[in-house]
Formats: structure tokens, C-alpha cells, sequence
């Protein structure tokens, strides 16, 4: 690798992380989604840094033009992270039709108490009516409130 | 109007008095039958309660539903058959029904069956019963790249449990106590039925068809298009395959 290919590579690695960090700091990104995203940065520049080590990798897989194995790395790396934000899509995706099962069944029971509520006032507006013609003193609390007014 | 239809002993209108039943009809933008579909449930089987269960339909089904008394269970966006069906089960075993029926909206399953499907239950002969047009070859047979799907459905789900289904795909069902609480717990999302009779008979319940005459749709559209059907039967097919791989 030419030099100025490694100061590239560094640049563009440390560039990386940066962002990275930047987002996890501004709280854009969660610390669990992160960390895929901080090794494939942390990767990059140590293979930026130390040139030998890819041909190292080249040599130990058995790649012939070792330069390769980097697009392999960050083949692998891109891989790793889709399928584990398939994963928290999945989990995210069970949550919500949870939820939204939930949101149905409350939103029944506040309906359903609603009409519970509204049944019982008319029932005890009726009966504060009957009370308050027979027995003004006596009966239920929308009894008493009928006498006050 | 019940004794008309009940040609079985009287005793058994009295127990499905005494026992509580809910009827359960997914909707997803069924304006044009919903309303046929309640008054007549209504009038056969009065003594059941009835959920609307609304699959965010954007037309007039909720409207519609209230308007008629109805319980209705709206998910506030469209979620798919499976999971409206299992919001419906959810509200069963809260409530604590002791049979739950689960019937089309479109007006395509008749509700003079359902009484078929309760028997059994009563009788204790099953867990779940499930309608099938293909019992007896009456009413609307459908089309026949359907009647071929739903066969290598039937063989398919017949290799891997041993369950003889003529009709897999039927969303015309009932379901006892038991099988409500475990649908509360487990239901299939996409397209539900044919995965659900694996998922149940890998958990040991008793399963057995009736026969069940369809109608055509009286209006609305099926789910199922063409291109769809693709992706229905290897949708089905994988979902049943990684199910018997789950245990």
C-alpha cells in the first residue's frame, strides 16, 4: 500500500469512529446499536494503521491479491450489522403488534366503562328524580345534590 | 328461529344459552357485507356476543359496526388477518368466553354453520373445529388453482402432523376455552389458518373438520390475488417448516 493510501484509509477510519461517537454522544444512537458500527471503525483502523496485517489476512485465508481480503472484511462487517438490525427490526416489530393489540382491548374497556358510566347516570338521575318527590331528605348522592340546587 | 336451525336435541339450545360465546369477525374494509354478516349472526344465534374486530379499514366498516351494537375492537392501523384474529382471541380470554367462533366479514361463510361448530366443542369431541367447503362438494367450490393450493396445503400439513384437513385455509372456526388461551399466547401473523393447525396440533389439541357450505364473496375483494398466491403458499409452506423445526 502506498502511503498515501494509508493516510487516506486513516483519515476516512478516524472520520468513521467520529461520527460514530459523535452520534452515540448526541444520544442519536444507541450504545447497543453502536457497538457493531465501533468495531467495524476500530477494525478499519488498525488495518489502516498497520499495513502488514493485511496481507497477513490475505495470506491466511488464501488470498492471492491481499488487498480482497479488506473488501471481504467490510463485506463480512456490512453483513453482520443488516442482519443484526434485522434481528431489532424483528423484536421491534413483535413490541408493536403488541401494543397495538393493546391499544384495541383499552381502548374497547374505555368504551365499555364509558357506557357503564353513562348508564348509571341516567339511572340515578332517574331515581334522584323519584327520590326527590317521595322523600326529599333521604336517597343517594344525586339526591342530596338535587335538594341542594 | 334458533329451533329451526337446531335439529339436534333441545337440550343443546339451552347449554349454548348457558355457556358464554362470542363470535369474532375480522374486518379489513368490508363496508359492503359487515352489516349483512351481523344481522344475520344476530338473528341465528342470538344468544352469542358479537366483536368487530377493525383492521384499520380506512371505509365505513367501524361505522358500521357501532351503528349495529356491536363490541369492536379497532387496531389503529392495519395489521394483518392474524393479528386482528388474535386481538379477538386476547378479548375472549379476558373476558372469559367459554367458545369462541371466528367468521369471515365478507359474507362468504354462513352463519347457519356456526351452530356445526359449536356442537363439537359441547360434546367435548374437540379442541378446535374448523368449517370445510370440501366435505361435502356443495356451495361455492372456488377456483381451481385454489382447490390445488389448498391440496398440496392439505398433503403438506398432512405430512408433518398426521392431520388429515380437506380444507386448511378455511377461516370459518371454533375454538374452546383451551384453545382460546392458547391463541391469546400464539398466533400466526401473515396468513394465519393453515399454520395455526400445526402450531395447535403440535401442541396436542383435538382438531376435526365440519362441513360448511361457502357463498361466493358478496362483495369486497380477497385478500388472496394472483400474484399473491405465490407468495401465500411459500409463505405457508416456510412457516410451517420452521414451526415443526421449533421444537
Amino acid at each position: 500500500m502506498e502511503t498515501r493510501l494509508q493516510i487516506f484509509a486513516i483519515t476516512g477510519s478516524l472520520f468513521l469512529l467520529a461520527i460514530i461517537l459523535e452520534f452515540i454522544r448526541r444520544r442519536r444512537l444507541k450504545e447497543e446499536y453502536a457497538l457493531l458500527w465501533l468495531a467495524t471503525g476500530v477494525i478499519s483502523l488498525i488495518f489502516s494503521l498497520h499495513r502488514d496485517l493485511v496481507d497477513l489476512l490475505g495470506n491466511l485465508i488464501g488470498i492471492y491479491y491481499s488487498p480482497t481480503a479488506l473488501f471481504l472484511l467490510g463485506m463480512l462487517s456490512v453483513t453482520l450489522i443488516l442482519l443484526h438490525f434485522s434481528i431489532v427490526v424483528s423484536a421491534l416489530s413483535d413490541r408493536n403488534t403488541c401494543l397495538t393489540q393493546q391499544v384495541a382491548l383499552l381502548s374497547w374497556q374505555v368504551e365499555a366503562l364509558k357506557r357503564e358510566q353513562s348508564a348509571i347516570a341516567a339511572q340515578s338521575s332517574q331515581s334522584a328524580a323519584s327520590h326527590a318527590e317521595e322523600q326529599p331528605t333521604e336517597g343517594c348522592w344525586a339526591a342530596r345534590n338535587f335538594d341542594n340546587d | 328461529m334458533i329451533p329451526s336451525l337446531l335439529t339436534h336435541t333441545p337440550s343443546q339450545e339451552t347449554l349454548a344459552q348457558q355457556r358464554k360465546i362470542v363470535i369474532i369477525i375480522p374486518a379489513y374494509n368490508e363496508e359492503a357485507c359487515i352489516g349483512n354478516v351481523i344481522a344475520q349472526i344476530r338473528e341465528l344465534i342470538p344468544f352469542a356476543d358479537i366483536v368487530v374486530v377493525n383492521d384499520g379499514s380506512t371505509d365505513e366498516t367501524s361505522r358500521i359496526a357501532n351503528e349495529m351494537g356491536v363490541e369492536l375492537l379497532s387496531l389503529p392501523y392495519n395489521s394483518g388477518i392474524g393479528v386482528a384474529m388474535q386481538t379477538g382471541y386476547m378479548f375472549a380470554h379476558e373476558r372469559g368466553y367459554d367458545a369462541a367462533i371466528q367468521i369471515d366479514g365478507d359474507g362468504q361463510h354462513n352463519p347457519r354453520d356456526i351452530i356445526n361448530l359449536l356442537i363439537p366443542l359441547w360434546e367435548n369431541k374437540a379442541d378446535v373445529v374448523i368449517g370445510s367447503r370440501f366435505i361435502e362438494q356443495k356451495g361455492d367450490q372456488s377456483s381451481l388453482p385454489r382447490r390445488l393450493g389448498g391440496k398440496l396445503l392439505s398433503l403438506f400439513i398432512y405430512t408433518i402432523t398426521g392431520e388429515s384437513m380437506t380444507d386448511p385455509t378455511s377461516g370459518f372456526r371454533s375454538a374452546n376455552r383451551k384453545a382460546i388461551e392458547f391463541y391469546a399466547r400464539h398466533y400466526p401473523s401473515d396468513y394465519p389458518e393453515p399454520e395455526a393447525i400445526v402450531l395447535l396440533s403440535r401442541h396436542q389439541f383435538r382438531m376435526i373438520e365440519v362441513k360448511t357450505t361457502m357463498n361466493s364473496r358478496q362483495g369486497g375483494k380477497s385478500s388472496i390475488t394472483f400474484l399473491r398466491a405465490w407468495y401465500y403458499m411459500i409463505k405457508v409452506s416456510l412457516a410451517i417448516l420452521l414451526d415443526a423445526l421449533r421444537r
